[in-house]
């Protein structure tokens, strides 16, 4: 999809109110003109009294040129705070978009994102985006307009016959600017990108070093870190310099269509001397203005790269799933799954009645996870079905089968901040979380804040996240690494006593003796 | 943060062609007055030379003055970019993310800029000399004493906007930190069924960033309004005073356009001034990222100690002594700071008191969240240093790294480790460890990783080699069965 077409998709994404969107390009309107205005009209002001006009006629001037500058700034201050505001509603809309898209993804996608930068390159890609109204479109349209308005003025004042002309020639002019920036921007969209790739290369390099760094230096092996990064700095190098040519030519563009406006001047002799000055004051504010058109062409540019790779998050899954089951046997039938091109598990069938307890064990790196992963419908499976009843995991609406299914990952974590907000998420009764907190040795009252949780707490207040919206299935990952013999006892008992069916992956044999049955997975080399 | 003043050795150079441009600016806003004043006059060809030659001039300026600024930034970002490894030494707090890091160096290399743009408000003032030359002292006074009214009002605005941005700044690295949990915990909340609430969560925590950063921008605005609002009054009424100054015959058009340009001119540059020096905060901010804090833990020798350390409130002091060949293992419940004492022994945290000694080098740390790096599995092992294929093998066999995923060492691997269990990932960093010759290795906790056959195989390894110091943190299964020292940590 092509960039400007990303942009409007993105526009739209977070449309503001009409009224909004008048109010800010009309302040923003009214801002520029006060800013030309006032320079404009203090030289024709001045040229004027050369030619002794009288008292009256300069003291009027003089008020009005007064009042546009007191009113100059307050204008500015309207038009900012407006557009900021629009900018920032818009980029709060776009962030709740990117948390619920990112949620949906399936797990394997999610994963490839998760890898690069990506994610963290996505808070920063949506605040970018609020540059799209307020360095971007605002600006663009308010300068065009007011450079139409002024072609228009300085036509209609012209003291001759062929007004038009001068109209003409000044509107070609910035035709020409406008086209050649046109130009200017595509290629400087493709320098762009090269240098987007560049510094996220360069980015990932540094957040994978970032977390591998600290154990090399500590082997004696800092330099290593430095040759690694050395690829990634010299393209990234190459890649700023390419950029910053692109705006070299923009620049060129600016100053050379600004100087051809003042061939509207020449070679008029009849024209009135008043009227010359003006259109030189307006001249040079054009070329202000294809200055400020520059910079929102740029703001467009740099704002794309963003929008696009944001883009990537859009999914469109199953619209209306269906709804649940009566009957909640879970069933796996005949299961292969695949991970990273390599087939983990084979053929795998087994079934777990409503309230029972399977355990899953084998060697790590064996597949557990993914089959819980595949159990939980977060992931494809590549043959066969996991069915509830008689529905397979991933036709269930989502929403429904979220409400049902709780899946606790093997590294749960989401555990800063409020400790019941923390145990919760917003669903279930606080009431509840409370208890099950309780039995497993951990207190808090309304406001406990959980800072950082040790591996042995994470465990239990991630037990506790799913269990507290009473779930018919609950697949635990892991669930007791961290725990001593006591905790995973406590922890043992409270699952007793839900009576949800339970799938648990773990190596730990007192888990293991608690399931009503145990399934191994075996090795594949 | 007080500035560096613009004459040091390295401020030369901005601070030259700050104050040069400056002075052109003020030189090419005459000349473009005297332009106007012929065209007005009726000679039109001069007059339009004239002002072509101003446009031409001004673009080919700022065209120069901002290939300066590229050209400096580019080379200081250069510099800055080669100290990067040393910067990533120790494990860096969330908050303060890698991705910061690219971000403070790219702010850091613009540190310059402030430095030209305060001589080139420097140079301005001599368009008060020609606002007294051209339009007469009461023109100059005018100007004078708005500029000196301006500059403690501004001043004391930008105290106010200081303030505010340090708020905007905590809530803005609070929404950082928050929606980057949210997404790299995504497919638990789906699992969970919390992702609206996720979405909730990050649409408050961004309206709450917006609230103080519109307050912010408000204030910044207001302060900034403060210059633009006087130079607009100053320009007014210089331009009312040297009108009256025509209208009686006192002053001739080109003086009086010379009068109201360098007005203009003046306050420009000092407001462009002011405009980035609201930067100065994130140029603080990016060199405070950009300097490494000093380790408080003495790295020297071979010696490994603790000296009545203590790494929490309210843990009891604990002094150790840990001798070449020793097996230490660090037991106690989940949550009694079993982690956090291995990173301060490491000089990864700062202990509250007391003295941390460790070894300079050799020191293999296993943790169940190291990553290993991206590129083949020879690179991750030998770490670039010359090994010979066969020694990497045995060892990899030693350790139970067997079958076809293991036997090609160009094999690439991935940074999150995918295509590895946890448990093969924490082996490729022991073995990463044994073939760097460590002496030393701290193991946190990977126990449960490992199957009981893989459990055995790794005791042994450590066993055949007896002078390796070892030291292990374990809830209640360690590998090391035998440990020659034994320190239980309270819950």
């Amino acid at each position: 999809m092509s960039a400007p077409a990303t942009l409007r998709r993105w526009l739209r994404r977070a449309r503001p109110s009409r009224s909004a969107l008048a109010a800010t390009l009309t302040n923003g309107a009214v801002a520029t003109i006060a800013n030309l205005g006032l320079l404009v009209g203090a030289v024709g002001l001045l040229a004027d009294s050369a030619t002794r006009p009288g008292l009256r006629a300069v003291a009027v001037a003089l008020v009005v040129i007064e009042l546009v500058a007191f009113a100059r700034s307050p204008l500015r201050f309207l038009e900012r705070m407006s557009a900021h505001r629009l900018g920032y509603d818009a980029v709060s809309t776009w962030r709740r978009w990117l948390v619920a898209r990112v949620g949906a993804l399936d797990y394997s996608r999610w994963r490839a994102y998760a890898l690069g930068d990506v994610l963290e390159r996505s808070l920063r890609d949506t605040d970018e985006l609020q540059m799209l109204w307020l360095r971007g479109v605002i600006p663009l349209v308010d300068t065009a307009f007011v450079l139409l308005l002024g072609d228009a003025l300085v036509a209609v004042l012209a003291p001759f016959a062929h007004w038009w002309l001068v109209a003409a020639q000044l509107l070609i002019i910035q035709l020409i600017a406008l086209g050649a920036l046109w130009l200017v921007t595509r290629d400087a969209l493709r320098r762009d990108r090269v240098l987007r790739r560049a510094r996220s290369a360069y980015r990932a390099e540094l957040l994978e070093l970032g977390g591998a760094t600290p154990a090399l230096a500590l082997l004696g092996r800092l330099e290593h870190a430095g040759e690694r990064l050395v690829a990634p700095e010299v393209a990234l190098r190459n890649a700023e310099s390419r950029a910053r040519r692109a705006r070299r030519v923009g620049n060129l563009v600016v100053a050379l269509c600004g100087a051809l406006s003042v061939s509207a001047l020449v070679d008029r002799p009849q024209a009135a001397l008043l009227w010359s000055v003006v259109v030189g004051a307006y001249c040079l504010a054009v070329m202000e203005a294809l200055a400020t058109m520059r910079g929102s062409f740029e703001a467009l540019v740099s704002v794309s790269g963003g929008a696009e790779r944001l883009e990537s998050f859009e999914n469109f899954g199953p619209v209306k799933g269906r709804a649940w089951p009566r009957d909640v046997t879970l069933k796996a039938e005949n299961l292969t799954l695949v991970e990273d091109a390599r087939t983990l598990i084979e053929g795998l069938s087994f079934q777990v009645d409503a309230g029972r307890r399977l355990g899953v064990t084998g060697v790590s790196g064996v597949g557990k996870s993914t089959l819980l992963r595949a159990l939980a419908g977060l992931d494809d499976v590549a043959r066969g079905a996991v069915t509830l009843g008689d529905v397979r995991v991933r036709d269930l609406d989502e929403a429904t089968l979220r409400a049902h299914v709780a899946y606790v990952p093997s590294e749960p974590g989401f555990a800063h901040g409020y400790a019941l907000d923390v145990a919760t998420l917003g669903r279930g009764d606080v009431k509840v979380a409370t208890r099950l907190l309780h039995e497993l040795g951990i207190e808090v009252v309304a406001d406990t804040w959980f800072e950082e949780l040790s591996r042995g707490e994470l465990a239990r207040v991630a037990l506790v996240r799913a269990l507290v919206t009473e779930p018919d299935l609950v697949l635990l990952d892991e669930p007791t690494a961290g725990l001593g013999a006591d905790e995973t006892r406590r922890l043992l008992r409270l699952l007793d006593e839900r009576g949800a069916s339970v799938v648990v992956a773990s190596h730990d044999p007192q888990v293991l003796q608690w399931c009503d049955e145990v399934v191994t997975l075996d090795a594949r080399a | 943060m007080s500035a560096p003043s613009p004459f040091a050795k390295s401020n030369l150079l901005p601070t030259a062609v700050g104050g040069v441009s400056g002075v052109a600016s003020l030189a090419l806003a005459l000349m473009g007055a005297y332009a106007l004043s012929e065209l007005a006059q009726g000679r039109l060809t001069s007059g339009a030379w004239l002002l072509v030659s101003t446009l031409a001039g001004r673009g080919l300026m700022s065209m120069m003055v901002e290939e300066f600024s590229a050209t400096r930034s580019a080379r200081s970002l250069r510099l800055s970019r080669r100290r990067v490894p040393s910067l990533l030494k120790r494990p860096r707090p969330m908050h303060e993310a890698q991705s910061d890091l690219a971000w403070a160096l790219e702010q850091a290399a613009g540190a310059d800029e402030l430095t030209r743009l305060r001589a080139n408000a420097g140079a301005s003032m001599l368009g008060l000399v020609v606002i007294f030359v051209s339009g007469g002292a009461i023109a100059f006074g005018i100007a004078a004493a708005l500029l000196l009214l301006a500059i403690p009002l501004y001043r004391r605005a930008g105290r106010r906007s200081e303030v505010l941005a340090t708020e905007y700044q905590r809530r803005r690295a609070q929404l950082e930190e928050r929606q980057l949990q949210v997404l790299r915990h995504s497919p638990e909340l789906r699992g969970l069924g919390a992702v609206q609430y996720g979405a909730r969560e990050i649409g408050a925590y961004s309206d709450r960033e917006h609230q103080a950063a519109l307050s912010a921008i408000r204030v910044a605005l207001q302060s900034s309004l403060v210059t633009e609002f006087i130079s607009g009054v100053s320009i007014g009424l210089v331009a009312m005073v040297v009108g009256f100054g025509l209208l009686g015959g006192r002053l001739s058009l080109a003086k009086a356009l010379i009068a109201v340009f360098a007005t203009s001119e003046l306050f420009g540059a000092i407001r462009r001034y002011g405009v980035e020096f609201h930067r100065r905060e994130d140029a603080a901010r990016a060199a405070a990222l950009l300097t490494v804090p000093p380790e408080r833990t003495s790295a020297d020798g071979s010696a490994l100690a603790l000296n009545a350390v203590v790494t929490f409130m309210n843990a009891p002091p604990l002094t150790l002594r840990v001798q070449p060949g020793d097996r230490v293992v660090i037991s106690g419940p989940s949550g009694a700071g079993k982690t956090t004492l291995l990173e301060t022994l490491l000089g990864w945290r700062e202990a509250l008191s007391g003295e941390v000694t460790r070894p300079a080098a050799g020191v293999g740390v296993i943790q169940p969240s190291t990553p290993v790096l991206s590129g083949t599995l020879r690179e991750n092992l030998t770490l670039g240093s010359e090994i010979d294929d066969a020694t990497v093998m045995i060892l990899l066999g030693e350790l139970g790294l067997r079958g076809e995923r293991f036997a090609d060492l160009a094999r690439p691997l991935l940074p999150d480790g995918r295509g590895l269990s946890d448990g093969e990932r924490v082996r490729i960093l022991l073995a990463r460890a044994l073939l760097a010759d460590a002496s030393t290795l701290v193991i946190d906790d990977v126990a449960g990783l490992f199957d009981e056959t893989t459990r055995e195989l790794i005791r042994r390894a450590l066993e055949v080699r007896p002078s390796l110091t070892v030291i292990e943190a374990s809830v209640d299964r360690p590998l090391l069965t035998r440990p020659s020292l034994r320190v239980e940590l309270a819950p």
